[in-house]
């Protein structure tokens, strides 16, 4: 294109260059801007003509109220067009590339650092926690850690709750009961081995789950999730999902619930469905009893590592069936990079630690007291209906009840999985309304079976004596496990501790249905639980965000492939000799 | 140096703003600048952080939170190339490679 005012035009020395193209362009429209005196006397021509170029809406609303100024748009339109054509792309981002580009310059050049520029604390860890090659090993090592506290300082805790429900708490409401004349009964069955035993088996849970929020609320006050998230983007970008997944992902290790909600940041159909269909392998923190459960029964060594392996399991399943769905099902474009900033690591504050602990403690309690109980008194009147045989009603085996009855009748489903008994098929399924009802039910159902002991009698002073008493025990045998964190064992002569009743009945329960390999039907157990359908509630938000469709799917995706991974570990494991 | 900015998020994939200010040997304020601008064109879209913090009215934890000093906002959380964005910085990058 010819440019008749390009000679005359000449750049003052200290001004922005554009390139030539630009500055062509610029030359033309000043030329033009020059010939009309009005224009030209209030403003700048120069700073007129890249307000111009820019397509600056506010300049072009002023031009286009006045009839005189045709001839300047029209021109200024033209050498946009021109530019467009030639670079490909908006005028405005040449130009502020140019100007971006002048700034750096300008700063090399005249500013002088009289000192080093240090690098602050957060750069100097970030170098090495989100380093291409060792941020997912520290991730990876953060998350041991956060287990490891989790299993080997809250379980003398565990076992304190436990004593507490099962002694003082029940001796109290068989008391209470007693005043009132309704014990020995169905009403001292619903208290005892329906409530108590039921909300009592999950509440016992409540210093496991302490612990974890204690370890994440760390995490988190200190800056250092956010890097986590960070990492994980970056492993996920790598392998083509979309790289604002991670977000809805890592809500979804507390729960579900909230994690299918967050997948709204997703504007792609596409992107939305499949990050909803892999957050329910994100093991959220209700499945924790029950790792904690199998954990401490069959890997008491190796509790920790196991309910590690357990998150680790979850990520690896979404991702990789992520990768799957991404190349299949799901095809489309290259997924989109992502640059995040991340806050600067600060020391947590306790009140902030104990807050952040306390209010997702709280919620879990809450949750016990709700759903968990109403749960545990279907289950109990399940229980005491007697179907096919002799009893009465709250007066009956436990294996003539109308639970037994519906669950034996799916326990041959999970016969190849290795826990083809009725009490782990009925704890599976009331686990639909959440996961933490797992736990309770096998309160309920072995607590049951073995019936009741001759509770000692003793004085409400007593009761409290010994609950401080064993509490301090409790604590004593908390610090005494701090050590082992870090690997050291100080007390390794000291004898183990023993399993409760419930654990020596589901150890051998398992043993007996697995033909003695309990602890790989364990795993298989555990692994069933990470992997089949969320709750009701979490299955219900995946319906409102993904629609009828997808949530079948999903469930009877899940159910499925929950039971295909839990049939190969067991079979897998028999054929290798393991377990 | 916009582009080389797209060009450089298109390349290395995720980013913090950081590791972005170093390998451009800018500075954190002119980084954050330009992707403001970047994100204003269109080249970038905000990403925020979904249920893990609504910002700190009616917050419990305000008093405490330590990250009070800084609560987030949707422009802080992160951003993420749009596709006009990745157009842009694969031509940059086609470009770049022709010239190398």
């Amino acid at each position: 294109m010819a440019h008749p005012h390009t000679a005359a035009y000449t750049r003052d020395r200290g001004l922005v260059d554009y390139g030539a193209e630009v500055e062509n362009e610029i030359a033309t429209i000043h030329a033009v801007i020059e010939q009309n005196a009005d224009l030209s006397t209030r403003y700048s021509p120069r700073w007129l003509a890249l307000k111009l170029l820019e397509e600056d809406e506010d300049i072009l609303e002023k031009l286009h109220s006045n009839q005189n100024h045709t001839g300047l748009i029209a021109q200024a339109a033209t050498s946009v067009e021109h530019l467009r054509a030639v670079y490909g792309d908006d005028v405005d981002t040449i130009i502020a590339d140019r100007r971006y580009g002048w700034i750096h310059g300008l700063v090399k050049e005249t500013v002088q650092h009289t000192t080093t520029e240090r690098l602050s604390l957060s750069d100097k860890i970030d170098r090495i926690a989100t380093n291409r090659v060792l941020g997912i090993p520290i991730f990876l090592a953060l998350m041991w850690v956060v287990f490891k506290v989790t299993t080997d300082v809250a379980g003398p805790y565990l076992d304190w709750v436990d004593g507490v429900i099962g002694g003082p708490i029940t001796n109290w409401v068989v008391a209470i009961l007693g005043v009132l004349g309704l014990d020995g009964g169905w009403v001292e069955s619903l208290f005892v081995d329906g409530i108590i035993a039921g909300v009592g088996g999950v509440l016992v849970f409540v210093p496991v789950m302490m612990s974890l929020y204690l370890a994440l609320a760390i995490l988190e006050d200190s800056g250092y999730m956010a890097r986590a998230a960070f990492v994980m983007d970056r492993l996920m970008h790598a392998l083509g999902l979309h790289g604002k997944s991670f977000l809805p992902m890592i809500v979804g290790f507390g729960c579900t619930v909230p994690a299918f909600y967050a997948t709204r940041t997703l504007e792609n159909e596409k992107d939305r469905i499949l990050t909803g269909l892999l957050v329910p392998f994100m093991s959220c923190g209700a499945r924790l009893p029950v790792y904690a459960l199998f954990a401490a029964i069959f890997f008491p060594e190796n509790a920790g590592a196991v309910i590690f392996w357990m998150y680790i399991t979850g990520i690896v399943v979404a991702i990789v069936l992520g990768v799957i769905l991404k190349n299949t099902l799901f095809k489309g474009k290259e997924q989109a990079p992502f640059v995040m900033e991340l806050p600067p690591y600060r020391l947590p504050t306790l009140k902030a630690i104990w807050f952040h602990m306390w209010e997702r403690t709280r919620g879990f309690v809450r949750k016990a007291w709700g759903l968990i109980m109403a749960t545990s008194v279907i289950i109990w009147v399940l229980l005491a209906i007697p179907v096919g045989g002799s009893g009465a009603f709250a007066n009956t085996a436990v294996d003539k009840s109308a639970f037994a009855a519906v669950s034996q009748g799916m326990a041959p489903i999970f016969k190849p999985a290795g826990f083809g008994n009725w009490r782990a098929s009925g704890a599976l399924v009331t686990g639909f309304v959440a996961k933490e009802v797992v736990v309770g039910t096998m309160a309920q159902v072995y607590a049951v079976e073995e019936g009741e002991e001759a509770a000692e009698s003793t004085t409400f002073f007593e009761d409290v004596g010994a609950i401080l008493t064993s509490f301090v025990g409790a604590t004593v045998d908390t610090l005494k496990s701090l050590p082992l964190i870090v690997g050291i064992d100080l007390f390794e002569g000291e004898e183990e501790e023993e399993l409760t009743d419930l654990m020596v009945a589901v150890r051998d329960d398992f043993e007996a249905t697995s033909n003695g390999h309990g602890a790989l039907a364990s795993l298989s157990f555990m692994l069933f639980v990470l992997l089949y359908t969320p709750c009701m509630v979490a299955v219900a938000a995946e319906r409102q965000e993904l629609g009828a469709k997808w949530t079948w799917v999903s469930v009877v995706g899940q159910l499925a492939l929950a039971w295909i991974i839990a049939a190969i570990v067991f079979q897998g494991g028999m054929l290798l000799g393991l377990g | 140096m916009l582009k080389q900015l797209l060009r450089e998020i298109a390349n290395n994939g995720g980013s913090s703003h950081a590791h972005l200010a170093q390998r451009l040997d800018i500075s954190a304020t002119l980084l954050e600048q330009m992707l403001e601008d970047l994100a204003r064109k269109g080249y970038l879209a905000p990403v925020m952080a979904p249920a893990v913090c609504t910002g700190c009215s009616g917050c419990r934890l305000r008093q405490t939170c330590t990250l009070n000093a800084s609560p987030p906002t949707a422009e802080s959380q992160g951003w993420i190339l749009t596709p006009k964005g990745r157009r842009c910085a694969e031509t940059t990058l086609q470009d770049y490679r022709k010239q190398a």
